[in-house]
């Protein structure tokens, strides 16, 4: 538990240094917000409208606003600096700390999304609801987001750490890591909302995990459509353990496949 | 026309810095209001160096070494004094000037690690316009001088760090510049490269009349290329003399590291100007004028459990503090 | 005049050896630009998803939209062919400290910048972008006037007029504030405002798009002389576009100095 404490102060005390960064954040964030504003409105004028696929258009706006708290809640670096450990063959070193490699690099991504919650988060929230107030919100659909968003986090960072170790076989890191990540935002509906989609891909989305991650808890913050109810919440939940549980079986073996190997290769 | 390639007078240099302060609270301070100090990075230069000079610039780390090299390369304004280089200028007249100039920094390289050394002289030659039969010429006569024949048509990223270094020289030197700043030109590397460095550096002084100016921290390249030394501290010279003159400060006095099998009492040492000791170790100082090292080193196998043994020049800033004390 | 021979000269050689260091890497080259043209592919999909599901934006049908998505990959591609990823360059210059050899050399730092963006990869983007352009431009049975490759030509070289007065302004940022991880960010995302038909915004943001922020010589104005309904600001874009180099220029002067004298 402290080399968890430890990492979220350090990395607390970075952000602290990057004071400029910290003010240029709180600046950036809310060009795309404005940008989205007009491009719905536009939108939803020529459409002549109130609702386009059953979203109202502040739930579209804000649509786009939450994916970006998505981001900040559970984006990582875990693929790629796994895959640079694999590749450069640092890996060897890194085990003879006294902590799991798994641990070290989950406590790093909590820190890193600690502070990110504290100085982009909570202002970015404050900014755009002044800016476009989210008249949908109420507490429980906004406590449901922050329910959801923890194993969200868990996801993201187990399928981040196996993209990182699928380097022992691709032996390539960075075009790769480009692709899954691109597809695993489009899938997930972090590039536009999955009801766009035809109805055989959204077919396809609903059996894989990355939903879970982006769309579904966007759900539950723009409080629309069956993330009103509870028994979506318990089931989206189950879903997301589900999917936690065996990615986290699936870390497990591929880690031992790599021990396996570098004992034989010897790093 | 000025006697001198290199005129530096009254030079200073002052800047800003901020305070950090430890803590966590006071980092969350930090955040909204900071506090800055003034720091003399260099205080009242003069510097004069002749055409063909091959001087030492020497000094201790944060002496103020980078900040000089950086205002006389023109990357850096000073605060106050007058700098004259070959009638330049540099930081007003930076792109002509820069023309006459070589740099190296032996931790930085530009050399591209991709690919072979001599694209990247090529590129050198673009920028600084050489004539097609120039290059061709400088280039072999380099390959030559620091045995790189092959070398130069390798990726730089199977170089070896004497390899590599010989190649930046090359890089700094090809558009045959009179005035040469090496900044480490041998740090890090292993003793034969070290040797053909030198030996190129002596070469080129002697074939083209190059001057050089060469920071470092070994007194080997000292002795071996310098005719003259200053040394900075604290934004001053605190001496600015010739190469023997400054030699009588260490020339005649040796240190020599003992590892011990098994522990030793240091008083069983007394005879010896002891500088540091631990049980297993020590590091004694012998002043040549008094005592054969030859003796001295057979002594100490004689009486001590000698696991190694190994004679050394006394450290650069060793040196610094002995002219500080006279 | 010399002075910018000699920085095309040396953009040239840039050139050179960026070419062969794709060759060296010939696998990760290849792959690279397989994968560019795939994820180029997720724009157009996109805005075929909005105008398929909904009725689009104000003035613009199915096609038109996709022809607008095809040069704005093109130009995309133009940009990272040409300057690549200086902005990151110059970051990891200023950032390790390496940004004082840039001084050392006989030409202006930025023009040295600028002359060593050349990326080959930006192919990718390149060769995705000229196949929706053709292909939307066919089904739109567009013609082709006298002025038409002429106009797309001056838009172009605006538009990288433009580019560089960006980098070149991101540049000056840089050097003055050292530390800066996110100002690239900012910069990306004020120019996303580019990637959509301005006419979707009010008024205010359109006459920035073709004053200050002379966005609209990118993708929009180029799409709009394929559809042949050019408007008069047009030429306003195009001058402000020159007006930001100069004025980018003289802000790099000025924070160069300050930087020179400040000491890194």
């Amino acid at each position: 538990m402290h080399i968890f404490i430890k990492a979220i102060q350090l990395n607390l005390k970075v952000f602290l240094t990057y004071r400029k960064g910290f003010l240029i954040s709180i600046i950036i964030h809310p060009i795309v917000l404005v940008l989205n504003i007009y491009l719905f409105t536009s939108i939803f004028e020529y459409n002549g409208t109130s609702e386009i696929k059953d979203y109202s258009l502040e739930q579209m706006v804000w649509y786009f606003a939450v994916t970006i708290f998505v981001f900040i809640f559970t984006f990582n670096f875990a693929d790629r600096r796994m895959s640079n450990y694999i590749i450069s063959g640092d890996l060897g070193p890194l085990l003879l700390r006294p902590i799991s490699l798994y641990r070290y690099e989950l406590a790093n991504a909590i820190a890193l999304r600690t502070a990110g919650v504290l100085f982009e988060f909570i202002p970015d929230m404050i900014i755009y609801s002044i800016i476009y107030p989210p008249v949908f919100l109420t507490l429980l659909s906004f406590s449901k987001f922050l329910i959801v968003i923890i194993p969200a986090f868990l996801l993201n960072f187990l399928i981040r750490y196996l993209i990182g170790l699928s380097a022992i076989i691709t032996m390539n890191n960075s075009s790769m890591n480009r692709v899954t990540a691109v597809i695993i935002s489009l899938l997930g509906g972090a590039m536009i909302p999955l009801d766009f989609f035809p109805l055989w891909l959204q077919k396809v989305c609903d059996y894989l995990p990355f939903k879970y991650i982006f769309y579904e808890p966007v759900q539950f913050f723009l409080n629309r459509g069956h993330a009103t109810s509870t028994e979506a919440l318990l089931y989206v939940l189950m879903m997301q353990f589900l999917w936690i549980a065996g990615l986290y079986l699936l870390t497990r073996i591929v880690w031992s496949i790599l021990m396996k190997k570098i004992v034989l290769v010897g790093g | 026309m000025n006697e001198y390639i290199i005129d530096v007078r009254g030079l200073e240099k002052t800047f800003t810095k901020v305070t950090k302060q430890e803590g966590f609270l006071s980092s969350l301070r930090m955040l909204f209001s900071r506090q800055y100090d003034l720091v003399h990075s260099v205080a009242g230069i003069d510097l004069q160096v002749r055409k063909g000079e091959i001087r030492g610039l020497i000094g201790p780390n944060g002496a103020g070494k980078s900040t000089i090299i950086k205002i006389m390369s023109g990357i850096l304004h000073p605060t106050g004094g007058t700098v004259d280089i070959m009638g330049y200028t540099p930081w007003l007249d930076r792109e002509r000037f820069v023309r006459h100039l070589g740099v190296l920094f032996g931790q930085k390289s530009q050399l591209w690690w991709d690919l072979p050394p001599i694209d990247t002289f090529s590129l050198n030659k673009e920028m600084y316009k050489i004539p097609h039969d120039e290059y061709t010429k400088r280039v072999e006569y380099f390959k030559e001088l620091l045995q790189i024949g092959d070398v130069v048509h390798q990726p730089v990223r199977t170089l070896s760090l004497g390899e590599r270094m010989k190649c930046e020289l090359v890089c700094a030197l090809l558009h045959d510049p009179p005035l040469i700043f090496l900044d480490e030109p041998t740090i890090g590397l292993d003793i034969v490269s070290k040797e053909t460095i030198r030996q190129f550096i002596k070469q080129m002084n002697r074939d083209k009349q190059t001057t050089f100016i060469i920071t470092t921290h070994d007194l080997t390249d000292l002795e071996n290329l310098c005719d003259q030394v200053t040394i900075i501290n604290k934004g001053s010279v605190v001496f600015d003399e010739s190469m023997s003159r400054l030699s009588t400060f260490f020339a005649n006095r040796k240190i020599i590291d003992v590892k011990f099998k098994h522990a030793v009492n240091e008083e069983h040492l007394a005879p010896y100007t002891i500088i540091s000791y631990t049980p297993l170790s020590v590091q004694i100082e012998i002043n040549l004028a008094e005592k054969d090292i030859k003796q001295v080193v057979y002594d100490i196998f004689d009486r001590f459990p000698v696991l190694d043994i190994n004679i050394e020049n006394i450290p650069i800033e060793d040196v610094i503090k002995h002219i500080y004390q006279s | 005049m010399a002075t910018f021979t000699g920085l095309l000269r040396l953009y040239a050689w840039h050139m050179k050896l960026n070419v062969s260091k794709s060759m060296i890497y010939r696998f990760d080259f290849i792959s690279g630009i397989f994968i560019s043209i795939l994820i180029s592919g997720i724009a157009p999909f996109m805005q075929y998803l909005y105008f398929t599901q909904t009725r689009g934006y104000p003035g613009w049908t199915l096609n038109q939209i996709l022809l607008f998505q095809g040069l704005l990959l093109l130009w995309f591609g133009i940009r990272d062919v040409l300057f690549g990823d200086i902005r990151g360059l110059i970051m990891n210059l200023v950032w390790k400290g390496d940004f004082d050899r840039l001084l050392l050399k006989p030409y202006s730092p930025i023009g040295v910048l600028l002359c060593s963006g050349f990326q080959l990869n930006g192919i990718g983007s390149c060769l995705a972008g000229l196949l929706v352009t053709i292909l939307a431009f066919l089904q739109l049975d567009g013609s082709i006037g006298l002025w038409t490759f002429p106009l797309l030509i001056l838009m172009t070289v605006c538009g990288l007029m433009l580019y560089m007065a960006v980098t070149i302004t991101f540049a000056a940022i840089v050097i003055m504030l050292i530390q800066m991880g996110r100002i690239g960010e900012m910069f990306e995302k004020i120019m996303e405002f580019g990637t959509y038909p301005m006419n979707i915004f009010p008024s205010g943001i359109r006459i920035l798009m073709v004053t200050i922020l002379p966005f609209a010589v990118w993708t929009y104005y180029p799409t709009q002389i394929l559809l042949q309904r050019v408007d008069h600001q047009m030429w306003v874009a195009c001058a402000f576009s020159l007006i930001m180099f100069w004025l980018s220029i003289k802000l790099w002067n000025r924070c160069l100095r300050k930087y020179t004298s400040a000491g890194g």
